[in-house]
């Protein structure tokens, strides 16, 4: 008697949990370009300039918060997503958010925040078989872009920018924000060439360390980033 | 109401009694500080010890098989690579440094010996990448290690899971490096009134610290900083230290300070083992204070050392051998189980 009393509370109570954790999607897609083509991997970004192309590019970003009129209203658990385009010029994230929650404006990390880059080895998304971590100086690499231009005088005319570093003087971690207008889907647009563009890449190609050029890319990373307004 | 505190309590009695039964894997000796390391995030348990030790001892870490992170640690020489000033990897490639000894690892803040790692966890990713020790990839690592039934079943016993994740991998890594605690030398026993200082020693002991525990603070034997002892600079290697981590040119010539236990068989000694006896380094201390050559404070007020005080601090030092240390068979290479392994004709290393 007493066990069937009990396995009757377990079932109300794990039927409680379910009602109490009614969750709604909402989801964020980001599609990279270059200029006003898409991406495509290995191949020259575009019909005009066929000296560039991408081979790699991905990236963190962490920390997503949900905002209505400045106040914080939901941030997501374990917030760290790894964002690669070596499959798709498109990636989704869905987030299962609490149904009725109304909010205005959505901040997240560009990159892994200093907590996480001190707080020893993690697994998935964090996982260090993703490599996205240096293995000679602790510390995840926030963002990876990989190609080859005839203007980089390189073994392969390759470029390789490896941005990161959390710490003094080298903090790389970008936030951004962009205003929802849409509670279900919010798209963003990137755009490499606000990137390429912002650097003499003949120059600067060969970026691999906690350092000010990382410091630079990084922010001219976050740049790249936009929503197209109605 | 009533039954959520119900399984709540359920819950935590488990976790409680889970926690009592592990607490005994990892025991802080008598009056020694907190460790370092975070205990929650990777709690302790006998299976993720066991293959932690299978991991330390196997070169299936290393490109070709060949490089086990006990090459360069090796038990009887505190965890260090003995008689090499220089450690040398895969291909017989020499290192830039010598490989520092593993002994109380839960206690340091950093490691290398420039500080370029930040926690233990993620200590050996670095030797696995770096081109001249492992030469390997840590996702590669796991692919051999998924590939192995051996080590599928190892991994199930310690985390529940037969998917090994580089997590996990390294998890377990940091397991069995956190058991080798050094903590029962003859200077342990004196501190804990168990036995007595030779007049020697104890005098060793005074010299000690007047000159040296500023920075070799006990009972660690290093107060986990980065110091300048006035090595000057081997043209060979050009290695100017903690700068090249921080990029502040006041970390230049900065080394961590070494823990000195064990040090009689630790040698050769620096970050270079540029000393192959402790005499050298005596002598280094006595004769080069006075260079031009950059020191950190704590050496401002270092008084030249007598031979009869380097005699004495010496029998001192020789009191920081821990034999229980150095010949614990739970520390070594884990013979039965690799033996097991073959038997059971077990996809050991990556054919």
């Amino acid at each position: 008697m007493k066990q069937k009393r009990l396995k009757l509370f377990i079932i109300q109570f794990a039927f409680g949990m379910v009602l109490s954790a009614q969750t709604v999607d909402f989801s964020i897609s980001f599609t990279a370009f270059y200029n006003n083509d898409s991406l495509k991997l290995s191949e020259p970004v575009s019909k005009l300039d066929s000296s560039l192309s991408i081979t790699m590019f991905k990236f963190y970003l962490s920390n997503f918060r949900f905002f209505m009129k400045e106040v914080q209203v939901f941030e997501e658990a374990r917030s760290h997503h790894l964002i690669d385009f070596s499959s798709s010029s498109v990636n989704k994230l869905s987030f299962e958010i609490p149904s009725g929650l109304v909010f205005d404006k959505i901040q997240f990390h560009l990159g892994v925040d200093s907590v996480c880059n001190v707080s020893g080895v993690q697994g998935g998304d964090l996982d260090p078989t993703q490599g996205m971590y240096w293995a000679w100086q602790s510390g995840y690499i926030n963002l990876k872009l990989e190609g080859n231009s005839l203007r980089c005088d390189t073994r392969k005319n390759k470029f390789q920018f490896h941005l990161g570093g959390y710490q003094y003087p080298f903090e790389t971690l970008q936030t951004l924000s962009f205003p929802i207008e849409n509670i279900e889907t919010l798209a963003i647009i990137i755009d490499l060439n606000k990137l390429v563009d912002g650097i003499d890449i003949s120059n600067l190609n060969e970026v691999m360390s906690p350092s000010v050029p990382a410091q630079r890319l990084s922010e001219l990373a976050k740049k790249t980033f936009y929503i197209n307004a109605k | 109401m009533k039954v959520n505190l119900f399984i709540l309590s359920i819950i935590l009695i488990a976790s409680f009694s889970l926690r009592e039964s592990d607490k005994s894997l990892f025991n802080i000796p008598k009056g020694w500080p907190k460790p370092e390391y975070n205990f929650k995030i990777n709690p302790p348990s006998e299976n993720k010890i066991l293959l932690g030790r299978a991991l330390f001892y196997d070169p299936i870490l290393s490109r070709d098989g060949s490089i086990s992170c006990a090459s360069c640690h090796s038990q009887y020489s505190a965890f260090t690579h003995v008689d090499h000033d220089l450690s040398h990897g895969i291909d017989d490639r020499i290192g830039k440094r010598n490989s520092p000894i593993l002994v109380n690892l839960a206690w340091q803040k950093s490691f290398m010996w420039d500080g370029a790692v930040n926690h233990l966890d993620v200590q050996a990713l670095a030797p696995i990448h770096n081109e001249l020790e492992m030469d390997e990839d840590i996702a590669n690592v796991v692919k051999k290690l998924n590939q192995s039934k051996f080590y599928r079943s190892l991994f199930y016993d310690a985390f529940s899971d037969s998917i090994v994740s580089g997590e996990h991998t390294l998890k377990a890594i940091s397991q069995f490096m956190l058991t080798l605690i050094s903590a029962n030398s003859k200077y342990d026993r004196v501190m804990n009134n168990e036995e007595e200082f030779s007049l020697q020693e104890a005098k060793g002991y005074k010299v000690f610290k007047e000159s040296c525990s500023s920075c070799h603070t006990e009972p660690l034997f290093t107060n986990k900083d980065f110091k300048s002892n006035g090595l000057s600079i081997d043209s060979s290697l050009m290695d100017y230290g903690r700068v090249e981590v921080t990029s502040l040119k006041k970390d230049s010539f900065l080394f961590k300070v070494p823990s000195l236990r064990n040090i009689e068989f630790s040698y050769p000694y620096m970050h270079d083992g540029r000393f192959k006896t402790l005499n050298e380094v005596l002598n280094h201390y006595n004769n080069s204070i006075s260079s031009t050559q950059k020191f950190s404070d704590e050496l401002s007020d270092y008084k030249t050392l007598s031979s009869n005080e380097k005699v004495e601090l010496i029998a001192f030092l020789l009191t920081l051998t821990d034999k229980e240390f150095l010949f614990n068979p739970d520390f070594s290479y884990p013979k039965e189980l690799f033996t097991k392994a073959n038997s059971q004709q077990y996809n050991l290393s990556n054919n």
